[in-house]
C-alpha cells in the first residue's frame, strides 16, 4: 500500500490538470452549443423568426412567452444591420458572440423610440470605418462594435398572452437582418460628380436599394 | 506486474476524478458561479464578457444563449422551498410579490427542459398577464387538474423545472449597491 501513495498524489495531481483542461476545452470542442443549433436551420446574416411554445425548440429552456427571432452574423464581408420595431418597452435585442458572450442589450423602454436600427461594425474594421461610413439613419441609428467577425443577435417579443400572439408575430416579421454594402468611394465621388445626384451620397442596402445618407452621431 | 496494475489504477482514477468533478461542476455549479436563492439557482456570470470558465463551458454544452446579469436574469427551480424535488404527483403554489424588473415570467417544464403538453396550451405567466390579488401577491398554481386562478397544467409522471426570467432586474441603485437579487418567489407543496 505504501508504495502506490506516490501513483495517488500523482493522479491527484493528473485529475486536477484534467479537470482544468476539461473545463476549458468543452467551449472548443462542443457541437452542440447555441451557434452550431442555430446553424443547423438558418443561413447567416438572415433574420428567422422561431414558433412560440413549440414542442421541439432549437435551444433548451426557450421561453414560450416570449416571441424569438434571431440572426447569426457574420461581418468578415460587409457590415450588417438589424432593424425592428418594438412592441412595448419589454422587447429587448441582445447581440452575443458565438460563444454567447453577450456584448449589447437593450429594451424598448430604454430605447424610447418605436422603431430601432443597429448597425454591426466589427471592432477590427473600426478605424476604417467609422470616420467614413455614413447613414440615412442619423441619431435613429445605434452603431455596436463587434468583437468578433461573427455572433448571434436575437429580438426578444414577450408575448402578453396567446390572444397576442398573431399580432407580436406580425410586428416581428417586419424585422430585418441584411448586410450593408458600402459602394466603393470612388463610384460615390463620381455619381456626387454628376449634375443629376447632386444630393445626397449613397450607400446600397442589404435589398441593394440606393440610399441617401447623412452623418451617424450614436456609437455604443 | 506491480507497477502495471499501479499505472492502471493511477490512469482511471486521473480519469475518473478529473472528468467526474469537471462534469459535475458544469452541470450544478458552486456558490461562487452559481448562487442559490431558495430553491432559485442563477449562473450569476453567464452571457458576461469575462465569464469564469464554468459559465462558459456549460453554456457551451447545454446551448443557452443568455443575456448578462445585469441585463436579464434566468433563475432555475427543482426543488420546492423546503428542498423536496418538484414533481407532478404534488400540487404547488407559487408565492410571489410584484418583482422589480421591466418583464419576468415563470414557465413550467419538465426535468428534461420540454413544455409539458396540455390542452389549456399554458406554459408560462408574466407580469403581463398575472394578477396583483389584494393582499399584494401574485400566484400561481401547479397541478394536474384544473384550479380557480392562475394554473399551470403540471402532467403526469415527471418532474418538474421552474424558470424564473427577469428583463432589466436590477434598478440602477441596486446596480450601484451590488444587490443581486430580490425577494424571489416561494414554492409551497400543497397535496399530492
Amino acid at each position: 500500500m505504501r508504495a502506490f501513495w506516490p501513483w495517488l498524489l500523482a493522479s491527484v495531481f493528473c485529475a486536477g490538470v484534467i479537470h482544468v483542461l476539461t473545463v476549458f476545452g468543452v467551449p472548443y470542442l462542443a457541437t452542440r452549443d447555441a451557434w452550431s443549433r442555430l446553424s443547423a436551420l438558418s443561413d447567416q446574416n438572415q433574420l428567422y423568426l422561431l414558433p412560440i411554445a413549440a414542442a421541439d425548440t432549437p435551444l433548451p429552456f426557450m421561453a414560450p412567452d416570449v416571441a424569438y427571432a434571431f440572426c447569426r452574423f457574420d461581418l468578415s464581408a460587409s457590415n450588417v444591420s438589424l432593424q425592428t420595431e418594438l412592441g412595448d418597452g419589454s422587447w429587448s435585442i441582445a447581440v452575443s458572440g458565438r460563444h454567447g458572450e453577450n456584448f449589447y442589450f437593450i429594451s424598448g423602454s430604454e430605447a424610447k423610440r418605436r422603431e430601432l436600427r443597429l448597425l454591426l461594425v466589427p471592432r477590427a474594421r473600426l478605424s476604417e470605418e467609422v470616420s467614413t461610413e455614413r447613414s440615412e439613419e442619423g441619431d435613429e441609428q445605434i452603431i455596436v462594435i463587434t468583437p468578433n467577425m461573427t455572433g448571434i443577435a436575437v429580438i426578444r417579443a414577450p408575448v402578453r398572452g396567446p390572444s397576442f400572439a398573431d399580432d407580436t408575430i406580425r410586428l416581428l416579421q417586419s424585422a430585418q437582418c441584411q448586410p450593408v454594402i458600402e459602394q466603393d468611394p470612388n463610384v460615390i465621388a463620381a455619381e456626387e460628380a454628376k449634375p443629376e445626384l447632386n444630393g445626397p451620397a449613397i450607400i446600397r442596402g442589404g435589398g441593394g436599394a440606393r440610399r441617401p445618407i447623412r452623418p451617424r452621431t450614436r456609437v455604443q | 506486474m506491480k507497477n502495471l496494475v499501479h499505472f492502471l489504477c493511477f490512469a482511471l482514477l486521473s480519469l475518473a476524478l478529473g472528468l467526474g468533478s469537471a462534469y459535475y461542476f458544469i452541470e450544478h455549479g458552486f456558490a461562487l458561479v452559481a448562487p442559490n436563492n431558495g430553491p432559485w439557482k442563477t449562473w450569476i456570470n453567464a452571457g458576461s464578457l469575462t465569464a469564469d470558465p464554468y459559465t462558459r463551458a456549460r453554456i457551451a454544452r447545454f446551448g443557452d444563449l443568455p443575456i448578462t446579469s445585469g441585463s436579464g436574469l434566468t433563475f432555475v427551480a427543482k426543488t420546492d422551498s423546503d428542498g423536496s424535488d418538484l414533481s407532478s404527483d404534488c400540487e404547488y403554489e407559487i408565492v410571489a410579490r410584484p418583482l422589480s424588473a421591466i418583464w419576468w415570467s415563470i414557465a413550467l417544464y419538465d426535468s428534461d427542459g420540454e413544455l409539458i403538453p396540455n390542452k389549456a396550451g399554458r406554459h408560462a405567466f408574466n407580469s403581463q398577464n398575472l394578477t396583483v390579488l389584494p393582499d399584494g401577491t401574485q400566484r400561481i398554481i401547479l397541478a394536474r387538474e384544473a384550479r380557480p386562478g392562475h394554473w399551470l397544467p403540471s402532467g403526469e409522471d415527471h418532474d418538474l423545472t421552474l424558470v424564473l426570467r427577469m428583463i432589466r432586474p436590477l434598478s440602477l441603485e441596486q446596480q450601484r449597491q451590488g444587490l443581486a437579487f430580490q425577494s424571489l418567489p416561494s414554492i409551497q407543496k400543497g397535496n399530492c
